[in-house]
This record gives C-alpha cells, sequence and structure tokens, in this order.
C-alpha cells in the first residue's frame, strides 16, 4: 500500500499539487472564517472564491497531468499574484506564499527517468 | 526518502536520477518572490490599486476635528460582495490629524444585533496620510482654504491616485479644517493611520458612534 502510494507521489510533481491546494484552500476559507471579526475590509468576496477555486483546480491538475506541470506552473503563478492584488494580499501572505513555492517546486521537479529502478513496481 | 538518496550519491543535481532539483528551486522561488515584492510595492504606492469588495452593510465614522492639508471630493461607486453597487462620494485627505476618531458597525450575530467600534483614545492625535472615505452621507462643520468647487473630477491632484471620472463634479481644497464630522461610509482606505491606543469593542449594549 505504502509502495504504491511512494510510486504513485514518484510519477508526480506531489508536492507542487500539495502547495497549490492547500493555497486554493487558503484563499477560499479566509472570508468564510474571517466573517465578522474584520468590518471595513469586506474581503474580495467573489474574486477571492474565484482565484480560490482556481487554485485548488490548479493544484489537482499538477497530480492528474504531470505532463502538462509547465502551464499549470505559470498559470499558477499568475492566479497567486492576481490573488495578491485584488484579495486581501492572497490570504494574508499565506496562500501567496503557499502557491509561488508550489509553482516553484513544480518547475524543480523532474519525472523519473524510463529506467529507473524506482519508477518500476518491484517486490519491497 | 528523496533526500536520503541525494545525501548517499552526492552527485551534482544534473545527474540526479530522478526527483527534485533543489537548486533550480531555489532559484524559481526566489524569482517568483522577487516579483510579488514589486508588486507588493507598486500596490502600496497607489492608494486606489487596492480594489475591494465592500461588505453589504454600511459603517459610521466620526471624528471631533481633522486637519490638514490637500482635500478632494468627488463621486464614485463601490461594490459590495454580492455585486451590488452604491453611489458614493470619496472624500480625500492627503495628509492631516484627526482627534476623536470613531467608527463602528452593527453586526448581525447568531445571538442578536452587535456593534463593533474602533475608537482612539480620548484626546489622542491620530496622524493619517492618503485616507479616503468612501461616504454615503456626510454632516460636519467644514472650514476650507483655496478652494476649487466643480473642478473636472478626473483633473483632481491632492492625492496621487484620488481622481473621478472625466466630466464630473469635483472640488478640491489645499487646506481644511473639520469639526465633528459624522460620516455614513461603505469603506475607508488609507496608506497609513497610527492610532495610539486604540480601544476595539464589541456587544450587544455597545453604542455606535453616533
Amino acid at each position: 500500500m505504502i509502495h504504491t502510494l511512494n510510486h504513485w507521489r514518484r510519477r508526480r510533481p506531489f508536492a507542487a499539487g500539495l502547495l497549490t491546494l492547500l493555497a486554493g484552500l487558503e484563499i477560499l476559507l479566509t472570508p468564510i472564517i474571517g466573517v465578522g471579526l474584520i468590518i471595513n475590509t469586506g474581503f474580495a468576496g467573489v474574486t477571492g472564491f474565484t482565484l480560490g477555486a482556481l487554485l485548488t483546480g490548479l493544484g489537482l491538475l499538477f497530480w492528474l497531468r504531470p505532463a502538462h506541470r509547465a502551464i499549470t506552473a505559470i498559470l499558477t503563478a499568475i492566479a497567486a499574484w492576481a490573488a495578491l492584488l485584488t484579495t486581501n494580499l492572497a490570504g494574508f501572505g499565506i496562500g501567496l506564499i503557499l502557491a509561488l513555492t508550489g509553482t516553484a517546486a513544480a518547475i524543480a521537479w523532474r519525472p523519473p527517468a524510463p529506467g529507473d529502478a524506482n519508477v518500476h513496481s518491484r517486490p519491497a | 526518502m528523496m533526500l536520503m538518496s541525494r545525501g548517499q550519491h552526492q552527485a551534482p543535481p544534473s545527474t540526479e536520477p530522478d526527483g527534485f532539483r533543489w537548486r533550480r528551486f531555489a532559484l524559481a522561488l526566489a524569482v517568483l518572490l522577487m516579483v510579488s515584492a514589486v508588486l507588493g510595492i507598486a500596490m502600496a504606492q497607489g492608494v486606489l490599486a487596492t480594489s475591494f469588495a465592500v461588505s453589504g452593510r454600511k459603517m459610521k465614522v466620526s471624528a471631533q476635528r481633522i486637519d490638514g492639508s490637500g482635500y478632494v471630493m468627488y463621486p464614485s461607486l463601490v461594490t459590495s460582495a454580492g455585486g451590488a453597487r452604491h453611489p458614493v462620494t470619496v472624500l480625500g485627505i492627503r495628509s492631516g490629524r484627526m482627534r476623536g476618531m470613531c467608527q463602528s458597525a452593527v453586526v448581525p450575530t447568531p445571538l442578536g444585533r452587535y456593534v463593533l467600534r474602533l475608537s482612539s483614545a480620548p484626546g489622542a492625535t491620530v496622524p493619517v496620510s492618503d485616507l479616503l472615505v468612501s461616504a454615503s452621507h456626510v454632516n460636519a462643520d467644514i472650514d476650507y482654504r483655496k478652494l476649487q468647487i466643480n473642478r473636472d473630477a478626473a483633473s483632481l491632484d491632492a492625492i496621487p491616485g484620488a481622481t473621478g471620472n472625466p466630466g464630473q463634479f469635483g472640488l478640491q481644497a489645499a487646506r481644511f479644517t473639520v469639526n465633528d464630522v459624522h460620516v455614513g461610509s461603505w469603506a475607508v482606505l488609507s496608506s497609513s493611520m497610527r492610532i495610539p491606543g486604540l480601544r476595539l469593542a464589541l456587544g450587544p449594549h455597545e453604542h455606535e458612534c453616533f
């Protein structure tokens, strides 16, 4: 089981997807959690939801379409900067840092070589 | 796992059999953060660059006295989170000192109607710069110096970035003093506001500012 999970993880930019997913959820949830505590900022509600949902989707895309990670990474960075400008500094900076770290992790990730022993299942 | 194999082999990143190129990661992250910093600085300099949806309810802002330099007023629209648009008059102050500052909002809670109030300590002076208030109504005693009324709203230049649409009403004054100001407001923006002795009160029996 663990071996299968590791195997699955190795074949996609796992960290990039996870970080981007968390960034999306954080930006998505900040207005909901913050309601009532902060009054006069009012939150960019609509943009927050849109960009938060977009980042969540991009996080999943890193996992489901590893081959397209370059375009996903570019879109993630753009979504993060759009969130920085329009929604409470992208979830008070946490979402921004998560999404940009995810972008960098996708850029740094490389699929395992076809001949790599780690790629092909072998008895543990 | 990844880290362990890297440590054992001590191979240069380019010949790593698989996985994660740490130097590339650090470089990419540095570039991305630098771009973010540039965006952040650009945003901090333009007063109006940070647009936000206002909450669905108005707040009250009041002050005993405000004086300072650079005053503008022009009509505008704000959009609340639900998409509703509200006509407002934007009141802008380039730099000034406020005394007896108070902001309050009614917050509906599951426990009933609560009032949230932010106020400065009595007698304390609150310095503000690039303050913009999106007001629905204003009551105040105002003393303007070097006043221009019905100047084109797009040509107002007392506050960088605080201009209305071409052809609309605008008002600008070089200096001003305001006493006993009561404002019904949709939003307050400020590039800096230092509030000594800020008091935050939240409760069902708290008073609104006026």
